[in-house]
């Protein structure tokens, strides 16, 4: 092999080695957590610090504070929850929106609507939090959230208390709102090209728009299924924004549809300075197990949809 | 190589050159005392750094119990704590002082439309209740006992806590150990804590974030540092009386937490660390605490620890940082001058530089 | 089968164009509503002196938000860009047996949640390696999220890239090498350069890394470890909660800066892509 072969192939290895050590390292840290919570880490919804100002006692050969016992069952279903929801509302929207831009709207249109797409995918997540903040939480809690329950109430989910603007309706809305652009775009190229390809051709032979809507849609289950494999991979991770409007619920499930929430990725910054303070070190191994956790949850997800799209999606890269 | 990636590199190394530069001259040889950490002593320590010239002061609000940990690794020269260091803590750093500077409360507020500019009494039996999901609605029967003649809505309570680690809520869940044997019991006190399953339980950021969050939350109640007393004023919110060790309702004043750090004054330890929580006497508000600064007592360089020996002698004296100035302001409560000479000025004496 | 009625389809047709171009149209209103909302905020409070000077969330202004920023921006991308394009070009050009692990491992890296990589910054370069927060740690943490994005669309831009070109150069007796490093990367810089400047707008918006590995700084830091570093979005995350009034516009007027610089670095980034393609086309 010549030098500069050789060179640029051992620069290459470094996101492999990168790979390997992130997942090392953090497996490395959690690995107490694992062997002190055992399973309970994923059956039990209690996150307890134990008694942080009494002495550290020694559990299985680990120095914890007396009573702690970790648990992310809130933080899974958290995330469950919020990241059905948003693909629920964006997926169906981003079908509709790519058809619709695929076989009604003109050329320049497209362009505007493309390019406003990319734009809003590059918003950092902390300003749409921002705008859930101060925008959409009080319309929630004043306006939305007592004529849901008014119309649906007859379904326990969405009966019962209305806590806060907070919770799973805020963040689930701006999760859904900040994976729009991405499944939209990924379902609008495969709309355009399949509609070069095959769906020209129905048009030609007389079928309305809508008809040939239909026909592109059944055409695209794959797409859309990777589409939305995709967008999960980035309501997974997403952080500021569910930070901002989930309503930080602790130790407690949620009740119904209106009620706080807590996601692993915003539970794992929210109590990531707890873990500063902690002498024993059993906070920061079962966050690195949280850390774990998601990361693994997250790419089995792009994974699956790599698998069927081909490829992955990176934020921000559209048209 | 080609153009544009010179281009590119070019263009980072002189922004990273430039800010550099930037850097140095804007340091102009004073020692910098970078601080950090609790929400409630944030405003005054903003208010010391735009008026303390000998040094330059950073301030960040991150939480008492990241002040307590960036001071013990030396990210920050000053750990700003409404919590001194627990005695697992004190153990792992045996080089750490808990200096106290000031004294502070905080109120139990709430957000009850309409009812606002009224004082509700609470007891810390019936918060502690409220809290664990016990007491549901505002017109329970234990809150209106309390409350005689005054007309509660039957509306769910809304709780809401600190998700930071907090010396507020060292604070506040202190006051519910002491003044409630089952919180005692079954949650305790510290920074973090593990909280009652109550799904109407919600998390907030800072004391601002609390704030902020009952503002727009009908029927929530939290607990808010009494130097935002301002910010709970204009954000419309309400403040409760609570009931004392000698079992009367108390407001929240300078004179009633006076009151209740009074009664400690005589114990406190030479180390500083003392809690003055659910205090006896008639006249005192049952939550108050030291503030204090955790410091190394070795710093890495001579230069700062004088400037920082400095700084904190400065900050507990009645002429300079204690002044009715900075104190007034945020309705914090300076040291007492006894408690200065006996217990404040031996622990700053022990800071040195590197031997 | 029955046959529906011309009237019928077309109705349904209407209908169909009309639900459509409604959905586009809501989606659009609620985030050109997010603009508006920070934009009208961020004006009603504006002040020159914001942009002038320096502050710490609740009073002063944003300028060494705006440098720190920049700072972060500068060392991300100075780390990630000769990484993802010298993948790039081992996967495109040099081919070797280990191309599809490595393939696989870029996406593996476009996969990982940005907090998770935040917390491995802290544990690693934080504490292990001791960097404390800093312009280094929270640099690197950002390049370890921007590598993929260098890679993947250096990799496109190489594919773009005319084989003519490769031909010509090997018929002349060029090494791979040369070829690479003369040829190659100047028919391809707008493009390499696109990516990099798209994945810079991405490190521009980013909070919760570096919460954990920049820390906060109301100056500006002066070296490269072990002093913090302030940025934009730590000003939005902490102003917004504030009760005061000053805090909250100068969360709106960072929020501000922020869409700002990241759509001027969007486009900038399109403008490089379109010239990169013109080109080609050529």
């Amino acid at each position: 092999m010549k030098a500069d072969e050789l060179a640029i192939s051992i620069a290459s290895i470094v996101p492999v080695a990168f790979i390997l050590i992130i997942f090392g390292f953090l497996v490395f840290k959690a690995y107490p957590s694992m062997v002190y919570n055992g399973i309970k880490f994923f059956t039990s919804y209690v996150w307890n610090p134990g008694d942080i100002s009494a002495e550290p006692i020694v559990v299985r050969g680990f120095k914890v504070s007396p009573g702690a016992s970790f648990g992310i069952l809130l933080f899974l279903t958290g995330t469950l929850i919020t990241s059905a929801v948003a693909l629920l509302l964006s997926l169906p929207a981003s079908i509709f929106a790519s058809i619709a831009l695929a076989l009604y709207l003109n050329e320049r249109i497209r362009a505007v609507v493309s390019s406003a797409l990319g734009l809003f995918a590059g918003i950092p997540s902390v300003i749409y939090g921002l705008w859930g903040v101060v925008f959409l939480e009080p319309t929630l809690y004043s306006r939305v959230e007592p004529e849901m329950r008014a119309l649906l109430g007859f379904i326990p989910f969405f009966s019962g208390p209305i806590y806060s603007g907070s919770g799973i309706l805020a963040s689930s809305l701006v999760l859904a709102l900040m994976v729009f652009p991405i499944s939209t775009s990924i379902i609008y190229q495969s709309a355009v090209s399949l509609r070069d390809a095959a769906v020209n051709d129905a048009l030609a032979l007389g079928a309305t728009k809508w008809e040939a809507g239909k026909l592109l849609r059944s055409m695209m289950r794959k797409q859309i299924l990777g589409g939305g494999l995709l967008s999960l991979g980035r309501a997974l991770g997403e952080t500021m924004a569910v930070l901002m409007t989930c309503g930080g619920a602790i130790n407690s499930m949620p009740t119904n549809f209106y009620s706080p929430i807590n996601t692993m990725a915003a539970a794992l910054t929210a109590l990531l300075d707890s873990a500063f303070i902690d002498p024993t070190g059993m906070v920061l191994s079962s966050l690195a197990e949280l850390g774990v956790t998601l990361l693994l949850i997250s790419v089995a997800s792009s994974m699956i949809g790599r698998a069927v799209l081909g490829r992955v999606a990176l934020r921000g890269e559209l048209e | 190589m080609n153009k544009a990636l010179i281009g590119i590199l070019l263009l980072a190394l002189v922004a990273i050159v430039s800010a550099i530069a930037l850097t140095y001259r804007g340091n102009s040889g004073k020692v910098t005392l970078t601080e950090s950490g609790s929400t409630l002593l944030y405003p005054l320590f903003n208010e010391w750094a735009a008026n303390y010239t000998a040094a330059k002061i950073t301030t960040q609000a991150t939480g008492s119990g990241t002040g307590i940990s960036e001071a013990i690794s030396g990210t920050v020269v000053i750990g700003a704590s409404d919590a001194f260091m627990t005695n697992p803590q004190v153990e792992s750093n045996p080089d750490m002082l808990n200096i106290p500077i000031a004294i502070s409360s905080q109120y139990v507020a709430y957000n009850l439309p309409g009812m606002n500019n009224t004082h509700l009494v609470l007891s810390g039996p019936v918060i502690a209740a409220i809290y664990n999901g016990s007491i549901h609605y505002w017109n329970d029967p234990a809150i209106e006992a309390l409350n005689p003649g005054v007309q509660l809505p039957h509306q769910m309570i809304v709780p809401v806590f600190r998700s930071d680690g907090s010396g507020d809520t060292n604070m506040f869940t202190l006051f519910l150990s002491r003044s409630d044997p089952w919180w005692n019991h079954t949650v305790g006190y510290g920074t973090n804590v593990n909280w009652p399953k109550n799904p109407a339980l919600h998390g907030a950021v800072g004391n601002s974030g609390i704030i902020s969050f009952m503002a727009e939350t009908p029927y929530s109640i939290g607990y808010v540092a009494m130097t935002y007393t301002v910010q709970v004023k204009q954000a419309g919110l309400g403040y409760a009386a609570l009931i004392n060790r000698a079992g009367n309702a108390v407001l929240p004043s300078t004179a009633t937490v006076m009151n209740a750090a009074q009664q400690y004054l005589n114990q406190i330890p030479a180390d500083g660390r003392i809690a003055i929580a659910f205090a006896p006497g008639a006249d005192s508000y049952p939550i108050a605490t030291f503030e204090y600064v955790i410091v190394k007592k070795v710093q890495p360089s001579s230069a700062v620890a004088v400037a920082v020996k400095k700084f904190l002698t400065w900050a507990v004296s009645p002429n300079g940082g204690s002044s009715e100035y900075y104190m007034g302001k945020l309705d914090l409560i300076p040291l007492p001058q006894s408690v200065v000479s006996k217990v404040v000025l031996p622990l700053i004496d022990q800071i040195s530089g590197p031997p | 089968m029955k046959e529906r009625s011309m009237t019928l389809r077309l109705a349904e047709d209407r209908l169909a164009r009309a639900v459509g171009i409604g959905v586009i149209s809501v989606l659009f209103s609620a985030l050109l509503l997010i603009v508006y909302y920070v934009t009208s905020g961020a004006l009603s409070h504006f002040s020159w002196d914001m942009l002038t000077t320096f502050g710490n969330t609740t009073s002063g202004g944003i300028l060494n938000a705006i440098i720190g920023t920049w700072l972060l921006i500068g060392i991300s991308t100075a780390t990630s860009f000769p990484l993802g394009l010298v993948t790039a070009i081992y996967l495109s050009e040099y081919r070797g047996r280990l191309s599809g692990l490595i393939r696989l491992s870029i996406d593996v890296l476009a996969s990982v949640p940005s907090m998770v990589l935040g917390l491995f910054g802290y544990l690693v370069y934080v504490i292990y390696l001791g960097m404390g927060f800093s312009l280094l740690a929270g640099g690197l943490t950002l390049s370890l999220m921007m590598v993929p994005y260098v890679a993947r669309s250096s990799e496109i831009a190489f594919l773009n890239v005319p084989k003519e070109l490769r031909e010509a150069a090997y018929a002349l007796g060029a090494t791979k090498w040369q070829y690479v490093s003369r040829v190659l990367l100047r028919a391809a810089w707008p493009l390499v350069a696109s990516g990099v400047v798209l994945s810079s707008s991405i490190a521009a918006g980013e909070t919760a890394q570096l919460l954990y590995t920049a820390g906060w700084n109301t100056g500006l830091p002066s070296a490269l470890t072990r002093s913090q570093v302030p940025y934009l979005t730590y000003v939005v995350w902490s102003g917004i909660n504030q009760p005061s009034a000053y805090a909250n516009g100068l969360a709106y007027v960072s929020a501000e800066v922020l869409i700002v610089t990241v759509f001027s670095l969007m486009v900038l980034s399109k403008v490089l892509e379109r010239r990169g393609i013109a080109w080609k086309r050529s």
